[in-house]
Parts: structure tokens; C-alpha cells; sequence
């Protein structure tokens, strides 16, 4: 596969490296985006989306491979599907690659990366040195062939918001719990987040990674006591007894209903579902905005040249259904800043 | 300079420091406080500034809100449109107005973006924090205070923090009434952060200076340090808290760690106090000081350090040139060479001891004075105006002075040599170096005497040498001269012997042997073909022959001295041996014949001279068993020789018995195979005419014989003859032989071969018939013994009537063949019937 890839880009730099500058000289620009997860999961489909909006305009031609790791988290999962999704990028000759989220930029982009052929990441939420796509220090020009836009969330600002709106009411709250599901991504972001300075005065206790959902429920119920909180990030990757992976819509039903203490949530649909309160950023967004870095490479602008950042700014969301059924008042100073969800 | 002065010197350079020191560090004091002051002032000034200009913005724009929500009620019964109506007046006038919220009377709560349409946020009045202060506001009657502007937050993405935090917003809130009766309450947040960092900029940073808002909890809500957004800052809490003015004074920010110099200055929005600080780095303070004070304070240390340093490198320096020159004026003095020093004017400025001595004076006295002070001691006056020229001119000299020492006996002499002392490529003086070499020079020119009378000597004995080579030389060329001469004269004597012996026995052995050859061919003529006889015959003629061909080889050794030499067809000879060797050499042996037409004439006996190149050939070709090439060649040397080499590839002939191959019976055949005759004829054939012969041979790869004939005198008729044709001749052959069998065995032969033979006996016969039928004979076979008149006068008588008749001398004398005038055919008896007619042939 390595050779076969390599003799693809040495060919890609022989023929087709001067006509990626003119697309049109070969007619539609050829766009290959490789996905993290699957084609039904909402956030896969809303950056693909996002994708295609930025480039709206531009005659291409779309190939999109899903790596579906989120059902699959297995690493070797993950190796044959990067194999496969290798092959397809030999076959289909590419002009721009995406690659969204984690697993595909630490597999594909990664190697890419020296290639002639400009790669895009976007919702990257490891730091893009730790994958060698760009040298330290050097993300505001990359210098080779990957840019990208980096996934930051605020963790940290969300608790404090949670903090805000327990003092508003006068609760005590005297640990924050933080769960997430087994997947790589997961275990990557917890690994930050244990480096994190938090600055606010509850307990922070990193829960285990929970893989199961009678692990996930066990780890609810064990918690679900006054004076705590939990903070949720990732559910998409806890399996049903049966092995499939449970769809996180149904976990977070289960959880709106069963969970009596606040809950923080990053990701829309957990605040749509019943978490109380959360800072989100956009899948899209992020999509978006490295669907206009993608047109700037296409019009000729050097990959190495662009820099690599966070284009998404967080929202503040508020579940008022929630916030009634736990009893709490909200404070003018979040309320007015909020999107409202019921 | 000593131990001693130089801690000396290091302590005064302590002690210098130490001053600069303690000045320094109270002018920096002082300068300090005083800047600390300065700053202050300037901080308190600042901070008043920015908080009145903030306060008289807040109060504008909450007047401008007031207004606006205080508009006349145009949308009766329906107070979400007036508010609505409101809003959008409101995000006209201020763009950083995006959101206001209603609450209506009965706690339902409602929020707008930008266009101003209202949806309920599933919000109740009693769910928000602030609900007993609404919902006070919502009931007050009418006539009391129904606006209010106060300060709050609003939890929003911060790009500075590139987070979501609060964000300060001046909230106005507004009861609206209908009819009289309250109908809700209008919330309309204002963001501010673009108004205090326009206030910030208007009021300038740098120079370390930043400028804070501190809400009256003491958190700093906006800042031009990013790090202070959102901090505590307790001090400012406890000062600007009171409202009791400006505060100044040193305090640090927990998390900055930087101590810090300040000012705050209260600032009133709506309802809150708030404070407005100007803060700079205690490090950015002094900065000043540092960066101005200090380096010049240490400037000057270090200035007055390196000049000291300066100075004692100075002395220490002086002090070792002077080191430096006693210890030279030491050495000099010890040497035993004068050495001396010259201004650049050619003044002493030192002169050696050594000096002194050579000189005869006393070197002190030479101090400051030329070179003249020394005038009467050089002898060669010319010799000093040189060295003084060169000195003038800045040229280094070096020669030899003969000077008159009163000190000494005899002369005495120097050797100088005077060298320019250069700085920057100008002449500042000259350094000499003066040797005494008088007893050198006396032993030079005692040297020099010896070896005048050396090479006198020499020159004689090799002129002795040169005269005894020559004796030894002449010497050596008379022996081997006469070593030669004795060789020739044996060789000589021994071919007289052998001569004189056969040649009495040779003539009678001829005519006999022809006399019997006569005899077998009448008998063979006359016997029948098939006759036994016939091979008797014919065994008795080649006897005959064989005996023939001995008493020939014995009569050319012995002919020396009777053969006659005249001037010889070279060519012409050469062509014939060439013509017979072609004949009986083998296949196998390559036959090259390079011989030019053209040969001068060579003296000597034709007919020797043939049979000497025939038997060189036939040796080469005997030589040659297995195959070769057989090379005859002839070049004329000049027209003084010819020099004619016969050689072959053959197997050589070794170099022990090359000089014994020319002496008669000499052979290295085996026995009966040679006589030892022919290489001995070959030499005599030679030497008669005056030529040389000479061989050079390798065991194995040939023999070359080079023959060296000298060339004759011309003489006149040579050409007509060499031109004329042979064809066979139509008219007869006259045979005059006075032996009747070999005058019938001619006869006979010729006849039978088609020729018209005529024969007669005696010369007078001969001449008659000549006379009487001249142009009807064609040839005349002469023999050269006849009765009365001999062949030698007929064939001179022949001469005078006949020139051009072709003559052939039959003789068993060859000898006497040598005494006619040229080259003339002749044939040996005996002969056979073949030699007859090929020679007949040849002659035609």
C-alpha cells in the first residue's frame, strides 16, 4: 500500500502537480474528504455540508470515505479502513483532501503529509504537532502540504458557567465528575484535560472510560447525588449488550430522565436531549471554515502558506426544561448570552 | 614594575569602584523616588481622565436609551410591538445593542435578536435569579422611577480570552406601562467592551503602562493586560470599594506576579461604582533609571578602570623596552663582533667594545659623531664616501674595509654590513655589524698563492698525459699496420707459390683436356646412338670438364700479377652472374638483384671478377639448404668505387674462422666436396683490380661479403659498344684455332645448330677471309695461341679494319686474356658443345 501510494504521488508530482494550481485546465476539481465516523451521524453530516457549502461555486467533483470508527473504535478497524481509504484516494486522483476529526487527520493526512497532494484537517482536537502535520511553533505557516482547522472546546469555560449559574442559586457544588466513552479520541481529550488548570473550586474527578452501557448507567447512578455535577463529552462509542454501539440520542434520553444533579454538555444534540447547560461549537463551522482554506489552495494559494487554526467560536446553550426540573434560577448574565433549548 | 606596585594598583582601582558605587546607589535613590512620584501623578491624572470621559459616555447613551423607551405608545394593547418597535430604533443607533429580552406582566419571558421579533425563551420570571428585583420593578406605580441603568455581564465568546466568559454590558431596564398600568419590563443589554477599549486606546499605553476596569467585587472586567480579565484584584477592591477617591500606591496582581505602581480613580456606571486603574511595572519605572543611570554610572567605572589599566600597561611597557635595552647593550657588549647603532643621519648612537677594538678608538667618543670621526683609519678613502652614500640614502651596504690600526701591526681588515632600521617604511637609522677578518684575509690570500703553483703543476702533467696517449696511439696503429702488411705478404707469398705451380701445368693440362673433349665428340658423332659407347663417352666428357674446372681454380689463384686489369662493365658482369644464379639456385631461395645500369666502369679482370660474384652467389645459395634470400646489390660511392654485397639468410659463417676463409685450400666442407680454391679466387679477383673485400657474418642468420672496386678511367668507344644489339647473325662464323680437333669439334657444333661456319688455322687465313667476305661474317671464334700471327694481334689487326665484328676468344690460357685491351668475351677450354653455343649466343 505504501508503494502503491508512493508511486501515486510520484506520478501526482510528474502530471498533475502544476494542473492542481488550474483545475480548470483539467476540468471539475476533483475533492476527496474522508470522514472519522459514519454517513448517519449527524456531525459527519453536517461537516460534510460544511465542506461543500464553502467550495459552492467551484465545478467539482466529490468522493467521500467514511472511516467509521465510532462504531468500530477497534485499532485495527481503523488500519484496514485507513488502507482502504488510501487506495481509493490512488484511484480517484485527488486535487484537495479533507480530513475531519481525529482518526482520519492522525491516519490519512499524516500520511499524506510530504506528499505533493495539499491535505485540509478539520475537528483535529490533538494538537497537530503530536501527529507530525506541521513543526512547534510554526502553525501560522505550516510550510508543507497540510493546513487545517483545529476543534477547541471550552471545557473549562463551561464549567465556570455551570459555577455561575449554581451561585446565582446559592448551591453548593463540591465536585464536577467528567465522563466520557472508551474511543481514542476520548482517552486523547482526557489526557488534556488532566493537564488543565481548571480554576474553579469543586473537586474535578476524571471518571473512567466507560464502554458499555451498563458500565455508562452504573457510572451515572454513582454519582447522581447533590453536590456533584458531571460533565459529559463523548457518548458515541458505548455499546449495547448485544455489541452495537448505541446511539447517543438514545443514551442521553435514559440519562435526561434518570440524572438528578446539573449536567455540562459540548455537543448540541446531548443540550437538545437534556443536559442543562453547555458551550457548543459547530461541526459545520469548523467544515466550513476549512472548506474556504480548501478554495484558497484551489485557486493557487500555497497549503504551507496558510495557517492553522480554530475558527469556531463557542455558544452559550441552555436547556430550560432541564433547568426547571432541577429547580434552578438562571442569572440575567446567562440567560441573555444563551441560545434557549426546551 | 614589582609585586608590590601592582597590587597597588589593583587596590586604587578598588577603591575607585567602591566610590562610583556608593554615589551611584544614591543618586539612584533618590532618582528613584523621585521617578516613582512622577509616575504616580501621571497615573492619578490618567485614571481621572478615562473615568470622567467613561462616565459622560455611559450618562449620553443611557439618556439616548431613555429617551427612545420613553417614546409616545403607538401600538396600543400590544406592548411586545412598542418594545419591539423600540429595540430597533435602539440597534440603530448603537450596532453593540444585539439583544433585549421582556418580561411580561405575568412572568413570561420573551428575547429578540437583532430584528426585533420576540419568542418566548420558555423562561418564567420566577426561574431567573434576578426575579424579586423584576418583578419589583414590574409593579412599581406610576410615577415613580421606572429606569434604571446598571452594570452586569453577559456570558459571551471573549476573543481576547478566545473563550465564553462574562463580558460586561450596562443593562438598561425600562418599566413600560399601558393605560396606565404596568405592562412589562424591557431588559436591553449594552455591551461595553468596545467603549472602555476605545477610552482605553484615547488615553495611550506603552511605556509598561495598562489600564483596568474593576467592577466593585474587584474583578477586573476589562483590561489592556489579556492575563487581568476576569481576576480579582483585592487590593483595588478594599480602595476603590470606599468610593473615597483616587488611590495610589504598590500592590501586585495575584497572578501576575509583577509588583506593580498604580492609581485608581472611581468611575460611576448607572448604579454601580467602578474603578478605573492605571498601573505600571515597578520594573518599567525604574527602567528608566536603569537604562540611563546605571549605564553611566558603570560607564564611567569602567572608564576610569580601563584608563588606569591603560596607564599601568603604559609604564609596564616602558619599563620593559627599558629592560629589553640593557639587556641588549649587555649582549652587544659581550659579543665578539663589533656591533654598532646609527642615527638616521649616520651618527653613533652606539658602538660595542668589539667595535672599539677593531677601530682602535674608545666607542664612547663615537657617540653623536659620523662616520668622518673614524676617516684616518680607512685606508681606501673611496671605500668610506661608499658606505656614506649608501647611508645617506637609506640603502643597506655590506663590503670589505682595510683599515690602518695604530694598535696593530700589517694592515688590517672588516667585514661591515649595515642594515636600515625601517619604521613605516621610513628610514629612522641603521644597525651595523662589523667582523675583523684580517687573519681570514691573510689566509685567503696565502690559498690563493697555493693554488696559482697547483694549477701550474696541473697543467703540465696533463699536457705529459695528453703527449704519452698520443705515442701510445701511434704505436698502436703502426703494429696493427704492419701486422696487416705482414698478413698480406704471407698471403701473398703463398698464392706466388700456389701460382707459379699450377700455372706450369695448367696450359698443357688444358689443351690435353681439350684435345680428348675433341676427340669423344667425333666419336660420339660417329657412334651409334644406342651404342654402349655412347654413356663411355659421355662419362670421359665430364671427366674432362671436372678437370677443366680444377685447372681453372688452380690458374686463378695462381694469375695474380698476370691477369690483365683494365676497366670492367660492372654492371654488365653482375647481370650475367645474375643470369646464371637464377638458373641453378632452388626454388626456395629468393633471388633480389638490385644493381643499377648506370655503374661506373670498375677496374679489374672481367672475366675473374664473374666467376668471383658467381661463386660468392653459388656460396650464399649453398648457405641457404632450407630456403632464403639471396641479395645482390651495387651502389657507386661518388665515382670513386663501387661497392657490391652479396648476402644471404643463411646459416652463417662463425666468427673464428672469418678471417681464415680467403686463404687458398682453406675449406669446411667434407672432404672431396671443395678444394679450398673459391673464396681464395674470390680475394684474388678483387685485389688485382685494386678492391677490397670484406665479410660480416652471424652464426644463424648470414653472410654479407661487401666488395669495394675502385672506379676506372673512362675510355673513349665504351658507350657505341655497350649499345649495340646481339641478334644471331645471318652471315658466318669464322673459326680460327690452329688445333684441329677443337677447330673440327666447333665446326661441327656450330654447323649443327644452323650456323654457316668457315674455318681456317693461322691469322694470315683469318685476315684474308675477313678481307675477302667482311660483311658476310658475323662472329670470329679466335683462339689466342696460333702459329705466326697470335690471336692477340689478329683480334688488334681486327680492330683496325673491323671494329664492330663480334670476336670470341677460345684460349686454355685465361691468362692471357687479361692482356688484351678491354673486357672481351672468351671461352675456357675445355669446353663442351653447350658451352660453345650459349657463349655464341651470348656474344650475338
Amino acid at each position: 500500500m505504501r508503494k502503491g501510494l508512493a508511486w501515486f504521488c510520484a506520478a501526482w508530482a510528474l502530471w498533475g502537480g502544476g494542473v492542481a494550481a488550474s483545475p480548470a485546465s483539467r476540468g471539475p476539481v476533483r475533492v476527496f474528504v474522508v470522514n472519522s465516523y459514519n454517513p448517519e451521524y449527524f456531525w459527519s453530516a453536517r461537516q460534510l455540508q460544511g465542506v461543500r457549502d464553502a467550495l459552492a461555486g467551484v465545478d467539482a467533483v466529490y468522493r467521500e470515505f467514511f472511516l467509521d470508527t465510532k462504531r468500530h473504535p477497534e485499532p485495527d478497524w481503523l488500519e484496514r479502513k485507513a488502507r482502504e481509504c488510501l487506495a481509493a484516494i490512488e484511484r480517484f486522483g485527488p486535487d484537495i483532501v479533507f480530513t475531519g476529526d481525529d482518526n482520519a487527520t492522525k491516519t490519512i493526512a499524516r500520511r499524506l503529509s510530504g506528499t505533493p497532494v495539499p491535505v485540509v484537517f478539520y475537528g483535529l482536537n490533538a494538537e497537530p504537532e503530536s501527529y507530525g502535520l506541521v513543526p512547534s511553533g510554526r502553525r501560522e505557516r505550516p510550510g508543507g502540504n497540510v493546513t487545517g482547522v483545529l476543534e477547541r472546546h471550552y471545557y473549562v469555560d463551561a464549567a465556570r458557567l455551570l459555577q455561575t449559574v449554581c451561585a446565582a442559586n446559592g448551591s453548593r457544588l463540591e465536585r464536577l465528575y467528567l465522563l466520557t466513552d472508551g474511543t481514542y479520541t476520548s482517552g486523547k481529550l482526557f489526557e488534556f484535560l488532566r493537564g488543565v488548570d481548571w480554576g474553579v473550586p469543586q473537586e474535578v474527578v476524571f471518571l473512567p472510560q466507560v464502554d458499555t452501557v451498563d458500565a455508562y448507567r452504573e457510572a451515572i447512578r454513582s454519582i447522581n447525588r447533590p453536590g456533584n455535577a458531571v460533565v459529559l463529552y463523548n457518548l458515541m462509542g458505548i455499546r449495547a449488550p448485544d455489541g452495537t454501539i448505541l446511539h447517543d440520542r438514545e443514551l442521553m434520553h435514559w440519562t435526561r430522565h434518570e440524572l438528578r444533579i446539573p449536567s455540562v454538555a459540548f455537543h448540541e444534540l446531548y443540550i437538545q436531549e437534556g443536559a442543562l447547560l453547555g458551550i457548543l461549537v459547530s461541526g459545520y463551522s469548523q467544515a466550513y471554515h476549512a472548506g474556504l482554506k480548501g478554495r484558497r489552495i484551489l485557486e493557487g494559494v500555497p497549503p504551507g502558506t496558510i495557517p492553522i487554526d480554530a475558527a469556531d467560536k463557542g455558544t452559550v446553550a441552555l436547556n430550560t426544561t432541564t433547568l426547571k426540573r432541577l429547580g434552578l434560577k438562571v442569572p440575567l448574565s446567562v440567560l441573555l448570552g444563551a441560545k434557549a433549548y426546551r | 614594575m614589582n609585586r608590590r606596585s601592582y597590587l597597588g594598583f589593583l587596590a586604587v582601582v578598588a577603591a575607585l569602584v567602591a566610590v562610583f558605587g556608593v554615589v551611584g546607589s544614591w543618586f539612584g535613590v533618590r532618582i528613584g523616588a523621585r521617578l516613582k512620584r512622577s509616575v504616580q501623578v501621571e497615573q492619578t491624572v490618567l485614571a481621572e481622565s478615562v473615568a470622567r470621559n467613561v462616565e459622560s459616555y455611559v450618562a449620553r447613551v443611557s439618556d439616548t436609551v431613555r429617551s427612545v423607551l420613553r417614546l409616545p405608545n403607538l401600538w396600543e394593547g400590544d406592548p411586545k410591538r412598542l418594545v419591539a418597535e423600540r429595540y430597533r430604533i435602539l440597534t440603530g443607533i448603537y450596532p453593540e445593542i444585539r439583544t433585549a429580552a421582556f418580561v411580561e406582566p405575568d412572568g413570561e419571558i420573551y428575547s429578540t435578536d437583532r430584528s426585533g421579533t420576540f419568542q418566548p425563551m420558555g423562561v418564567h420570571l420566577d426561574d431567573l435569579a434576578e426575579a424579586d428585583a423584576l418583578r419589583e420593578i414590574l409593579g412599581r406605580p406610576a410615577g415613580r422611577r421606572s429606569f434604571w441603568v446598571t452594570v452586569s455581564s453577559l456570558f459571551r465568546y471573549v476573543p481576547e480570552l478566545d473563550g465564553v466568559t462574562s463580558a460586561p454590558v450596562l443593562l438598561f431596564v425600562q418599566q413600560v406601562r399601558f393605560d396606565g398600568l404596568p405592562a412589562g419590563v424591557v431588559l436591553v443589554p449594552y455591551e461595553i467592551d468596545f467603549l472602555l477599549e476605545h477610552f482605553v486606546r484615547a488615553a495611550g499605553l506603552g511605556a509598561g503602562r495598562d489600564i483596568h476596569f474593576v467592577t466593585q467585587d474587584g474583578l477586573a472586567v476589562y483590561s489592556s493586560v489579556p492575563a487581568w480579565l476576569y481576576r480579582r484584584v483585592p487590593r483595588f477592591v478594599a480602595r476603590s470599594g470606599t468610593g473615597a477617591g483616587a488611590f495610589t500606591g504598590e500592590f501586585s496582581v495575584p497572578g501576575d506576579g509583577r509588583a506593580l505602581l498604580g492609581a485608581v480613580a472611581p468611575v460611576v456606571m448607572g448604579d454601580a461604582l467602578w474603578g478605573v486603574a492605571v498601573t505600571t511595572p515597578l520594573e518599567a519605572v525604574f527602567q528608566t533609571e536603569r537604562e540611563v543611570l546605571l549605564p553611566v554610572v558603570v560607564g564611567a567605572a569602567v572608564l576610569v578602570v580601563l584608563l588606569c589599566a591603560l596607564v599601568y600597561l603604559f609604564f609596564r611597557r616602558i619599563h620593559a623596552y627599558l629592560r629589553q635595552i640593557t639587556v641588549f647593550k649587555a649582549a652587544a657588549e659581550q659579543s665578539g663582533s663589533g656591533i654598532t647603532i646609527y642615527d638616521a643621519h649616520g651618527r653613533f648612537v652606539f658602538a660595542n667594545r668589539a667595535f672599539g677594538q677593531i677601530m682602535g678608538v674608545e666607542p664612547p667618543d663615537l657617540v653623536g659623531r659620523g662616520l668622518d670621526a673614524l676617516q684616518v683609519r680607512f685606508v681606501d678613502r673611496e671605500r668610506l664616501e661608499e658606505v656614506q652614500r649608501h647611508l645617506g640614502s637609506g640603502q643597506p651596504w655590506q663590503g670589505e674595509l682595510q683599515l690602518d690600526n695604530p694598535d696593530r701591526d700589517g694592515a688590517v681588515f672588516m667585514h661591515s654590513n649595515l642594515t636600515p632600521i625601517r619604521e613605516d617604511g621610513r628610514v629612522i637609522g641603521f644597525v651595523g655589524a662589523q667582523r675583523d677578518i684580517t687573519d681570514s684575509v691573510r689566509q685567503q690570500q696565502e690559498l690563493e698563492r697555493y693554488a696559482a703553483r697547483l694549477r701550474e703543476k696541473t697543467d703540465e702533467l696533463e699536457q705529459a698525459k695528453r703527449r704519452l696517449e698520443q705515442d701510445i696511439e701511434a704505436r698502436k696503429r703502426a703494429e696493427q699496420e704492419k701486422a696487416g702488411l705482414e698478413r698480406k705478404l704471407r698471403r701473398s707469398q703463398t698464392l706466388e707459390a700456389v701460382g707459379q705451380l699450377a700455372g706450369g701445368v695448367a696450359h698443357d693440362f688444358n689443351n690435353l683436356l681439350g684435345s680428348i673433349l675433341g676427340c669423344v665428340y667425333v666419336l660420339q658423332l660417329a657412334a651409334p646412338g644406342e651404342s654402349p659407347a655412347q654413356d663411355d663417352l659421355q662419362r670421359i666428357r665430364e671427366l674432362c670438364k671436372r678437370g677443366g674446372d680444377l685447372t681453372r681454380q688452380l690458374l686463378s689463384v695462381a694469375r695474380k700479377g698476370r691477369s690483365r686489369v683494365g676497366p670492367v662493365n660492372l654492371a654488365g658482369v653482375l647481370r650475367s652472374v645474375h643470369l646464371l644464379l637464377r638458373r641453378t639456385v632452388p626454388q626456395g631461395v629468393q633471388v633480389v638483384f638490385d644493381v643499377p645500369d648506370d655503374l661506373p666502369e670498375v677496374r679489374g679482370n672481367p672475366s675473374n671478377l664473374m666467376t668471383a660474384f658467381l661463386n660468392l652467389g653459388l656460396n650464399a645459395r649453398d648457405a641457404m639448404p632450407g630456403g632464403g634470400v639471396l641479395r645482390v646489390e651495387a651502389r657507386a660511392d661518388g665515382g670513386r668505387s663501387v661497392r657490391v654485397t652479396v648476402s644471404d639468410t643463411g646459416t652463417g659463417i662463425p666468427r673464428a674462422i672469418q678471417d681464415r676463409v680467403f686463404e687458398p685450400f682453406f675449406t669446411t666442407k667434407d672432404p672431396g666436396k671443395g678444394t679450398g680454391l673459391g673464396l681464395s679466387s674470390v680475394y684474388t679477383a678483387v685485389q688485382e683490380g685494386g678492391g677490397e673485400i670484406s665479410l660480416a657474418s652471424s652464426v644463424g642468420e648470414g653472410t654479407v661479403f661487401t666488395v669495394t672496386l675502385p672506379a676506372a678511367e673512362p675510355r673513349p668507344g665504351t658507350a657505341a659498344r655497350e649499345g649495340r644489339d646481339h641478334p644471331l647473325t645471318p652471315g658466318e662464323v669464322l673459326v680460327v684455332e690452329d688445333e684441329d680437333p677443337i677447330a673440327r669439334m666447333i665446326s661441327g657444333v656450330l654447323a649443327d645448330h644452323g650456323y654457316r661456319v668457315a674455318r681456317v688455322a693461322t691469322g694470315i687465313e683469318a685476315l684474308e677471309r675477313i678481307r675477302d667476305r667482311g660483311d658476310d661474317i658475323g662472329l670470329v671464334c679466335l683462339d689466342l695461341l696460333l702459329p705466326g700471327v697470335g690471336g692477340i694481334d689478329l683480334y688488334r689487326l681486327l680492330q683496325g679494319v673491323a671494329p664492330d665484328l663480334p670476336v670470341l676468344f677460345v684460349t686454355g690460357r685465361e691468362d692471357l686474356v687479361g692482356q688484351l685491351d678491354r673486357d672481351l668475351p672468351h671461352l675456357p677450354k675445355p669446353f663442351t658443345a653447350e658451352d660453345l653455343l650459349r657463349a655464341v649466343e651470348t656474344v650475338l
